[in-house]
């Protein structure tokens, strides 16, 4: 596994013009991925890790918004390809797997239509039954066992975990180099989760590609992810294996989020986070998790990253 | 169904009329014999039920009755003028689609652009001008300042009538290869046409916009997007497919007001279609020659969107298989 | 506290759009001149039957800007008499229309079953013809009086009420607040029209404004047609029909009432719209 990371964000600071001011919605996020990596940003709805992961297909559209920083994957930087440079680049080297399959899927069009497009969108050359064979390996692949019902029918006649499958098929169909998934699979029952993620784990593997899962939950990402990033108000607070960050949290809303989990061998609650995610127009100054931290000091006002350990680093003056 | 309370609505408005109608077609000359046998041939000493039936029973049979005012049945006089109005509105309709959808799409793409602007402003004057104000204004530019398009009409008075065949004469013409005649209808057509679609064509353009925007904003374009498809995939085979069903069901609705324009715009130019008719009707309080008039215009807008309701649920794959 | 930072937002919505505004002062200004009619227009006393047949149709000059008409009355005068039975028209047509289509639109949603089935059913009939035809079948029932006119409209116009609160009554039944209404013990008649309707109240606003103005069109086109008031009362759609008869020569008399409509028609509705975006999302 090579050291240099194929996908970079570096210092990445967005910020949106509304009634109430400017909302400062990213505060200089910066994260990795190496080739066939599988991370995880994880963080409370909110914080900022959709609009991380919308920045870096370059979805996020909003009239009055500026951004800053760099988003880089394999040596271009995104952040300033216009419109056609983004063609070449999505779907191709980076793709997405959306939350909601019944929304992310065309009504109007079968699914067979959709996979054949956006297979011959990364490969133009391909003819259309060409296509039409690699999504079917493409379905058998996720475990579908009869692809040419599927093919042929529109999203509305097929369960939400099938719909779920076709997008992931759809994700990985052009072997892209990094994939970023939006809590695939949450608007759906907790086994489809489960399948999603197993599935996910197993194609990117196949072709090498590196995931970025966006969640709320750590408990799921536990199994997936090989390092987890964690988000706070539009900052990363802590990154760390995914070992070490379970066993060895640093950071106060890191161990509050753990705490959050629910266990099946625990035998209290989970206890819930006191207080709320603060207003973007008007953030505390410094650390934003201050006004809720047990611990809070005079000293995070300002706090810089520490490194307890090669890769575990954690912004508190803890 | 629907055309069923239609009827009824519209037998009981015409029944509420206050005076006798017999009395009024035979004017205050006629002695209370003659009028008293009107009354009996029109059956208006039955009870209002058998009147009701009967009124059912010779419009299945396509008889309307007789005009109290031009003394012809009811369905000669509106036979004899519908293919006028029939042609202008489904010219103006053809206006309103084949300028209005495209305009609503390239708004849509061009967000805020000046195009996008432009767009708005012409969808915004084409709600709120009447269509006679249109006629006017168009009038006033093309057929007198400019001179380039005749004043009214349906044909210049030397032109050569085509064999009648659809009683459209842009289509007889064309059938009968009588390019002459073909070339003075259209000349004829296009300003009256132009006035009616101009409020629809407007709603449109808006329609097609909002509905665009609106798909624009759902997942499946984001994903489209993510897939690297582009812009111009995006709209025209992606977003414009989901955008045109709710849009084809409002402009069906257009096509009503449309219909009711007609009236207007044929008045500025002397079109020879119903409205004369309706409007003669309705002033001389002629009973059956108002229920004609109307039946027919209903009729006619539920069958246009009976036609429409069928391509949107082609267009709409769920409605199709919901229905099997 | 919240409820004034709610006002100043709801304002900053509507003033965001500068075409809302300008709406509201072109509605400001025909409202003001309609009323002050007699006061602010130069020749008061051509309203009426008045004849002079010295100044007959002359085209617009300082005196008379929108010219004279056939027996040399102001159109300028003319135009902003018209505006006050066209506002009327508007209003009363409305307050008659809007009530009973509301409250027919929320039983029906409300009650569902066979009384909602019926009602939506009559309705059905009624939008299943085009709205000037209805008009006009009316009219030729009744004797043509402004009355009737204004009878005739409001019996076009209340199904769309109708229809538009049936939906969204039906949207919003089964809402955990209007559920908890009906478990506290709730009358029917509170649920409706303290629950339910305050609910409905920005979208029927915001149709009420752009219908001000749709209803105002369709009575300048009755009257165009000669279904409307009977003269010598000036109205905007007569005044067009009178003056297309001579066009092009004497183009004044029909343009000016003609634009007149179209103005007051476009104020409505670009207020319509600013109370739309002012609604919006945030409620």
């Amino acid at each position: 596994m090579s050291t240099d990371p194929v996908f970079s964000i570096e210092n990445l600071h967005l910020r949106i013009r509304q009634f109430e001011g400017e909302a400062h919605i990213l505060n200089g996020v910066n994260l990795h991925l190496r080739a066939g990596e599988r991370v995880a940003l994880v963080g409370e709805s909110g914080c900022g890790k959709s609009s991380t992961a919308m920045m870096s297909l370059g979805l996020m559209e909003a009239r009055s918004m500026r951004a800053e920083g760099r988003i880089i994957l394999d040596g271009t930087d995104l952040l300033s390809l216009r419109r056609r440079g983004w063609q070449g680049v999505r779907g191709r080297q980076i793709s997405m797997i959306f939350q909601d399959p019944g929304a992310a899927l065309n009504p109007v069009f079968t699914v067979g239509d959709q996979l054949v497009t956006a297979i011959r969108r990364g490969n133009p050359s391909k003819s259309r039954s060409d296509a039409q064979g690699l999504a079917t390996d493409g379905l058998r692949q996720v475990h579908i066992n009869d692809p040419e019902r599927v093919m042929s029918s529109y999203p509305f006649q097929l369960s939400g975990g099938l719909n779920q499958r076709v997008l992931i098929t759809m994700a990985l169909i052009n072997r892209p180099k990094v994939v970023v998934a939006d809590e695939p699979g949450s608007a759906l029952d907790v086994t489809v989760q489960e399948q999603t993620l197993r599935l996910m784990t197993e194609l990117c593997a196949d072709v090498d590609a590196a995931v970025l899962l966006i969640s709320h939950n750590l408990g799921v990402v536990r199994r997936f992810a090989q390092r987890i990033y964690v988000m706070y108000s539009g900052t990363i607070v802590e990154e760390a294996d995914t070992a070490t960050l379970f066993s060895a949290p640093r950071h106060p809303y890191t161990k509050a989020l753990l705490a959050a989990v629910p266990r099946l061998t625990g035998e209290r609650l989970p206890e819930p986070i006191p207080g709320r995610v603060p207003d973007y127009t008007d953030p505390p100054v410094g650390c934003r998790f201050r006004p809720r931290c047990p611990h809070q000091r005079s000293e995070c006002v300002d706090p810089p990253f520490a490194e307890p350990a090669p890769g575990h680093r954690v912004r508190c003056v803890l | 169904m629907v055309l069923f309370g239609v009827s009824i609505l519209i037998f009981g408005i015409a029944r509420l009329i206050p005076g006798d109608p017999a009395r009024i077609a035979l004017g205050p000359m006629a002695s209370n014999e003659q009028v008293e046998a009107m009354r009996d041939r029109l059956l208006l000493n039955e009870p209002i039920t058998v009147q009701y039936l009967n009124f059912i029973k010779n419009l299945v049979q396509g008889d309307l009755g007789t005009s109290l005012y031009t003394r012809r049945p009811v369905t000669e006089d509106i036979l004899s003028t519908l293919p006028a109005t029939f042609e202008l509105v489904l010219a103006a309709a053809l206006i309103m689609t084949v300028v209005g959808v495209p305009l609503g799409i390239l708004a849509a793409r061009y967000r805020h652009s000046g195009l996008d602007i432009a767009a708005n402003l012409l969808a915004l004057l084409g709600v709120v001008t009447p269509s006679f104000v249109w006629g006017i204004f168009l009038m006033l530019l093309f057929a007198f300042h400019l001179d380039i398009l005749p004043i009214a009409g349906r044909l210049s008075r030397d032109a050569v009538l085509p064999p009648q065949i659809t009683g459209l004469l842009l289509v007889d013409s064309a059938l009968a290869g009588m390019w002459a005649t073909f070339w003075d209808a259209l000349r004829h057509i296009t300003l009256p046409a132009t006035a009616l679609a101009m409020g629809g064509l407007g709603t449109a353009a808006r329609l097609t916009r909002a509905n665009m925007s609106e798909v624009y904003g759902r997942q499946y374009i984001q994903l489209a997007r993510a897939f690297g498809y582009t812009e111009r995939e995006i709209a025209y085979r992606y977003a414009l497919r989901p955008a045109m069903v709710p849009t084809l069901t409002i402009l069906g609705l257009d096509f009503a007001i449309m219909l009711g324009n007609a009236f207007l715009v044929e008045k500025v130019f002397a079109w020879p279609g119903m409205a004369r008719y309706g409007v003669e009707v309705i002033i001389r309080k002629d009973l059956n020659g108002i229920v004609g008039t109307i039946l027919v215009i209903s009729a006619f807008f539920l069958i246009i969107n009976m036609i429409i309701d069928i391509i949107v649920a082609y267009m709409n794959p769920r409605i199709l298989y919901q229905n099997q | 506290m919240m409820a004034r930072r709610f006002q100043s937002r709801a304002w900053y919505r509507f003033s965001a759009e500068p075409m809302a505004v300008l709406g509201l002062v072109l509605l400001a200004a025909i409202t003001l001149a309609a009323i002050l009619a007699p006061f602010v227009t130069p020749f008061p006393e051509h309203a009426s039957s008045f004849v002079d047949f010295r100044n007959m149709s002359q085209p617009p000059s300082a005196s008379h800007w929108f010219g004279t008409d056939l027996v040399g009355r102001d159109v300028l005068t003319r135009v902003v008499y018209g505006y006050r039975i066209s506002l009327t028209v508007g209003i009363v047509v409305l307050g008659l229309a809007v009530p009973l289509g509301v409250t027919l639109g929320m039983i029906a949603g409300y009650a569902g079953g066979r009384l909602g089935a019926v009602i939506m059913r009559i309705t059905d009939v009624f939008l299943a013809i085009p709205a000037l035809v209805l008009a006009m079948a009316v009219l030729g029932v009744l004797d043509r009086t402004l009355i009737n006119g204004l009878i005739a409209l409001a019996v076009l116009w209340w199904p769309w009420y109708t229809r538009m609160v049936y939906n969204q009554t039906r949207a919003i039944r089964n809402e955990g607040y209007v559920v908890a209404a009906q478990v506290v013990g709730a009358s029917h008649s509170w649920v409706l029209f303290g629950e339910i309707l305050p609910n409905l109240v920005p979208s029927i606003l915001t149709k009420f404004t752009l219908d001000l103005g749709f209803v105002i069109l369709v009575a300048s086109a009755l009257s165009f047609l000669g279904l409307g008031v009977e003269p010598p009362t000036p109205d905007l759609g007569s005044m067009v029909a009178e003056g297309a008869g001579y066009l092009p020569d004497m183009w004044w008399m029909p343009v000016f009432p003609g634009l007149a409509i179209l103005l007051v028609v476009l104020a409505f509705n670009l207020v319509g719209d600013g109370l739309r975006s002012m609604f919006g999302d945030g409620m």
